[in-house]
């Protein structure tokens, strides 16, 4: 059986929202662990648990009496800014399988979206093709955002060239409040481009995710036959024979790789690579360690 | 460097296979919409002069094992010491078995038109202007070499045959040619030879404990190299093997057994044989044959016509046609003019030998003779004009001037029949007995039987003259009948000029041999006979056997009568020259297809006024031939005279069966082949050999090619994933 945030499984749904919804619930049997521990003595609500809650915050016997994992919310925890970067440049276009980096994206955009929601964070979303912001939506909070930003992001399609780095350079010039921010991006630019991006997000105070999409026919490039590669940016195109090179551009990817991942790690931030056809948890548990450690940063 | 299958170079363009499935293969290709461009292009700047050069040596390889392959199926030869590109000049000396056998047609076509075409892929191999010599041998009925030198002119000349002919294979006699001819080669061109032989291996052709091998063997001894090419195929034949007519020779009324046996070699069918005399079909039949059986065929012929009659035996045609007919030659003559010389009996009461003879021989104008009667003292050479036959009959002392008449006579071709009788004696005939007789031979005294019955053998019992003693009806007048007195005839066993008919064994009990009873012997042109035996005169109108020994005698007379001095039926591959009766004026030759020609060669004189005329030095063509001659008479006047000459082909010919190839095998020299009709080819076969072959050379190429292919497209493989 597969798991809720399995990606063939989210590929069979057919709207946004209930995509975002099995994925986060997916979670609620999950291994994670929360580090966040609630220090506020002001208390605000009961509410149902959702995967990412400190399990110390579980009301045991309010559970006890109503069977229902309910946990205790303060004030101090709801006060938490998200923006959520997603590069919608036709390169995202690229998909292997049944579906398509940009559709793995929005799934995870919107994931991101449903759990923001449940823990009455405020969250923005920001869309870029290239260099371009093609959809801004500012932080807030609760259900109706949510429902905004994930029909916004349905209505998205990828395309346009340009580097996603700059693309996420000219978000944070729209950020005003620090925050948690998640790039989604397969960030096939300029390693250097979106280093310098990161740095002006963490020299502006914010926490940055790059969860890096990719498609498993660009991480094993297993084409055997004669193909002619069409680029999904510009009329470029190569015919070769893919075996001849295959040990060059894996070489060529796996370096551009490492070379992203120093630059971004070296700014203490997250980098997970998320291909297309496992399951979604590894970047919705990322976001949630981050936005823990986040939050344990903000209550110091 | 040489192409056995020059044709297979047309493949070349081939070798461009590999590079145009490579081009094509880049036309069919996947389309991919893909992302990472920029990785690909860089993979694609760091790879490209690896990859190029991988590409280049596989398309290299691939096209070298192409190249190769056809290279290799193309047959290609070396000449001694020759370089790729420019072999050395060589040498053929090429011998073809021109026997009828080699026409018998397989499967539609023939051992001869598969010999040709092989012979022609061979020469055409050969350039004149790069130094090549080739000669060819025709082993017929006699060894010809009617090309000699250039390999040009050797293909025209064997392009011009169109068959073998219907004779046989002087093969010992060709091969001693073939070794003469490479000798001659060589010594002229400095190479050396290959001697070739293209034969159906017939049995009958090839039996190698005779000239044969020790023309293999003189070969070997000097080093040819000689490789045999066997183009026979398996398969049937139905043929006359003999043709006899008995009498050949007859007078106008009587009758001739046609005697024929045909031969079928294989599986059994019908056959349609028709008997024709002088063109005209006389008898036809259908014949049953069994798997290699023969039937004897049996036919009386009752000529109405004088002269020289042409028989011939006709079969519907077959696997091997030139086999299929045989001809005879009967010779139908006028009644014989005979002269009976003798003295009458001293008693008139008793009939002597003289009357005797006379009696038997004279059956009036209806007879097979014309007998007319003279005195000794009155035999004269001009008393003998227009006589065949003469006969001695007791005729007592003989003068020069009758002898001289006699041996005229002989010289003409006429015959002569001595009975000495009882009042004869040796000493008697002595001016003509010097001249005719052989030394060694004579005739006793006579013994005195007194009416006791007299026992004769027959000693030859395939003379004419004894045909009838064959009938066992007749054969006890050989041994009960009384005879007055006997002369026993003494000869020596060793003399083979005298044929010994009839033996006298003595009386009914004592089984003694005492002498010869007939003898006959041949002198110039005439034969010769000489009966001792003298039965009592009464005994010859016996009423127990009809006739008495009538036609003994008759038989007797008709086998002396003048014969054509030439044999009236020959093989295909000998002369045809026949004896005429007088010096021709003009001559005709007339070939059974109807062409006519006149021979070269002038008639040669004999004695008697008699010529022989050369007509044709060989004949190849089987059937009836006819010579007409315009001969000058004494008169002046020209007297067309016709005789006919029967040509058939060799019996032994007509038998398929195939020689034992491994006997042969093991009879060529050392470094000989045999290169049988089941090898792929000829041409192939010769392309095993390893001496000047590269055909193996470059299939191993070939293989090295693939196998270095495969290896690195494997390499190439894993490394690429």
């Amino acid at each position: 059986m597969p798991r809720a945030s399995d990606p063939s499984l989210l590929a069979r749904l057919a709207r946004l929202e209930l995509r975002a919804r099995t994925a986060v619930e997916g979670l609620a049997g999950g291994s994670h662990q929360s580090n966040a521990f609630g220090a506020s003595t002001t208390f605000a609500q009961h509410r149902e648990y959702v995967p990412g809650d400190d399990v110390r915050a579980l009301d045991w016997k309010l559970m006890a009496r109503t069977e229902r994992d309910i946990v205790r919310q303060y004030e101090e925890e709801t006060d938490l800014t998200c923006y959520l970067v997603l590069d919608a440049s036709a390169s995202m276009r690229f998909g292997s399988l049944d579906w398509t980096k940009h559709d793995y994206g929005t799934w995870v955009a919107a994931a991101l979206a449903y759990l923001l929601s449940l823990q009455t964070d405020n969250f923005a979303l920001a869309i870029t093709q290239g260099s371009e912001i093609v959809q801004w939506m500012p932080p807030r909070r609760g259900e109706s955002n949510r429902v905004a930003l994930t029909e916004a992001l349905e209505q998205t399609e990828a395309d346009g060239e340009g580097d996603p780095g700059a693309g996420l350079d000219a978000a944070v010039g729209r950020m005003e409040r620090r925050g948690l921010v998640v790039w989604i991006s397969d960030c096939l630019g300029d390693p250097d481009t979106a280093v310098r991006a990161a740095s002006r997000l963490r020299h502006d105070g914010h926490d940055l995710i790059t969860l890096r999409i990719l498609d498993p026919a660009e991480i094993d490039f297993p084409y055997g036959r004669h193909t002619r590669f069409e680029a999904l940016e510009g009329i470029d195109h190569l015919l070769l024979e893919p075996r001849a090179v295959r040990d060059a551009y894996l070489k060529e990817f796996e370096e551009h790789g490492a070379t992203l991942r120093r630059g971004l790690r070296a700014l203490r931030t997250d980098f997970r690579r998320l291909p297309t056809h496992e399951a979604l948890d590894v970047g919705l548990n990322s976001f949630l360690s981050a936005r823990t450690a986040r939050l344990r940063r903000s209550r110091r | 460097m040489n192409f056995l299958f020059p044709g297979m170079l047309w493949a070349l363009p081939l070798v461009s296979l590999p590079v145009i499935i490579h081009l094509l293969n880049r036309q069919r290709y996947q389309r991919v919409e893909f992302g990472a461009m920029e990785f690909l292009r860089r993979a694609i700047k760091r790879t490209r002069r690896r990859v190029l050069l991988e590409d280049i040596l596989l398309l290299a390889l691939r096209t070298l094992a192409v190249l190769f392959l056809i290279l290799g199926l193309a047959g290609p030869t070396l000449g001694p010491g020759a370089l790729i590109g420019s072999r050395a000049p060589r040498a053929e000396v090429v011998v073809l078995d021109h026997s009828m056998s080699m026409n018998r047609r397989v499967e539609g076509s023939s051992a001869f038109e598969r010999a040709r075409e092989s012979m022609q892929t061979l020469l055409e191999d050969l350039d004149p202007a790069r130094g090549d010599r080739a000669a060819l041998i025709l082993a017929g009925t006699r060894a010809t070499r009617p090309a000699y030198g250039n390999p040009a002119e050797v293909r025209l000349t064997l392009d011009e045959l169109d068959a073998a002919a219907p004779g046989s294979a002087a093969l010992a006699e060709a091969l001693e040619a073939a070794r003469r001819t490479a000798e001659t080669l060589e010594s002229e061109s400095g190479l050396a030879p290959t001697v070739r032989i293209y034969s159906d291996l017939q049995a009958s052709s090839w039996e190698l404990d005779g000239p044969l091998g020790e023309a293999l063997q003189r070969l070997a001894a000097e080093g040819r190299t000689l490789v045999v090419h066997d183009v026979g195929q398996d398969g049937a034949n139905t043929g006359v093997l003999s043709l006899e007519l008995s009498p050949a020779q007859l007078t106008a009324g009587g009758a001739s057994e046609v005697r024929a046996v045909i031969r079928r070699y294989g599986p059994g069918r019908s056959v349609r044989a028709s008997l024709l005399l002088d063109g005209n079909t006389v008898h036809s039949e259908t014949i049953e044959l069994g798997y290699s059986a023969e039937h004897e065929f049996q036919y009386l012929l009752q000529p109405a016509q004088t002269g020289a009659r042409g028989v011939t035996l006709r079969l519907e045609g077959d696997e091997l046609t030139d086999d299929d007919a045989r001809h005879g030659i009967l010779r139908v003559a006028e009644a014989l003019p005979t002269l009976v010389v003798g003295r009458s009996a001293a008693n008139e009461q008793a009939d002597g030998i003289f009357e005797s003879v006379v009696r038997y021989l004279d059956l009036g104008p209806t007879g097979p003779l014309v007998v007319e009667t003279e005195d000794p003292s009155r035999l004269r050479e001009n008393r003998l004009d227009g006589i065949g036959l003469l006969v001695l009959a007791d005729p007592g002392p003989l003068d020069a001037n009758a002898a001289e008449a006699v041996v005229q006579l002989l010289e003409r071709g006429g015959g002569l029949w001595i009975l000495p009788g009882p009042g004869t004696e040796q000493s008697d005939l002595a001016p003509l007995w010097e001249r005719i007789a052989p030394e060694t031979l004579r005739f006793d005294e006579p013994i005195e039987l007194g009416g006791e019955t007299a026992r004769l053998a027959m000693v030859d019992d395939t003379h004419p003259a004894l045909q009838l003693f064959l009938d066992p009806r007749w054969r006890p007048l050989l041994t009960e009948v009384p005879h007055l007195s006997f002369r026993p005839i003494r000869t020596p066993a060793d003399d083979a000029s005298i044929d010994r008919v009839l033996r006298f064994v003595g009386n009914q009990d004592s089984g003694v041999a005492i002498g010869d009873a007939l003898v006959t012997w041949k002198h110039e042109a005439g034969q010769i006979a000489l009966l001792s035996a003298a039965p009592l005169p009464s005994w010859n109108l016996m009423d127990q056997v009809p006739g008495g020994t009538l036609p003994f005698l008759l038989d007797l007379a008709q086998s002396l009568a003048p014969r054509a001095g030439h044999p009236d039926v020959i093989e295909v591959g000998q002369e045809i020259a026949v004896e005429l009766p007088g010096a021709p004026a003009a001559v005709a030759l007339l070939a059974p297809d109807g062409r006519r020609s006149v021979p070269a060669e002038p008639a040669e004189p004999l004695s008697g006024g008699r010529t022989r005329l050369q007509a044709l030095a060989e004949v190849v063509l089987p059937g009836l031939w006819t010579i007409e001659a315009d001969l000058l008479e004494a008169d002046g006047l020209e007297r067309r005279h016709v005789e006919r000459v029967a040509v058939n082909p060799p019996a032994a010919e007509s038998d398929p069966t195939p020689a034992d190839s491994e006997a042969i095998r093991v009879a060529l020299p050392e470094g000989s082949q045999l290169i049988r009709p089941d090898d792929d080819s000829d041409a192939m076969a010769e392309v095993e050999r390893g001496d000047t072959r590269l055909a193996q050379w470059l299939f191993s190429l070939m293989a090295l090619c693939l196998i270095a292919e495969t290896l690195l497209a494997t390499l190439l493989d894993r490394r690429r994933g």
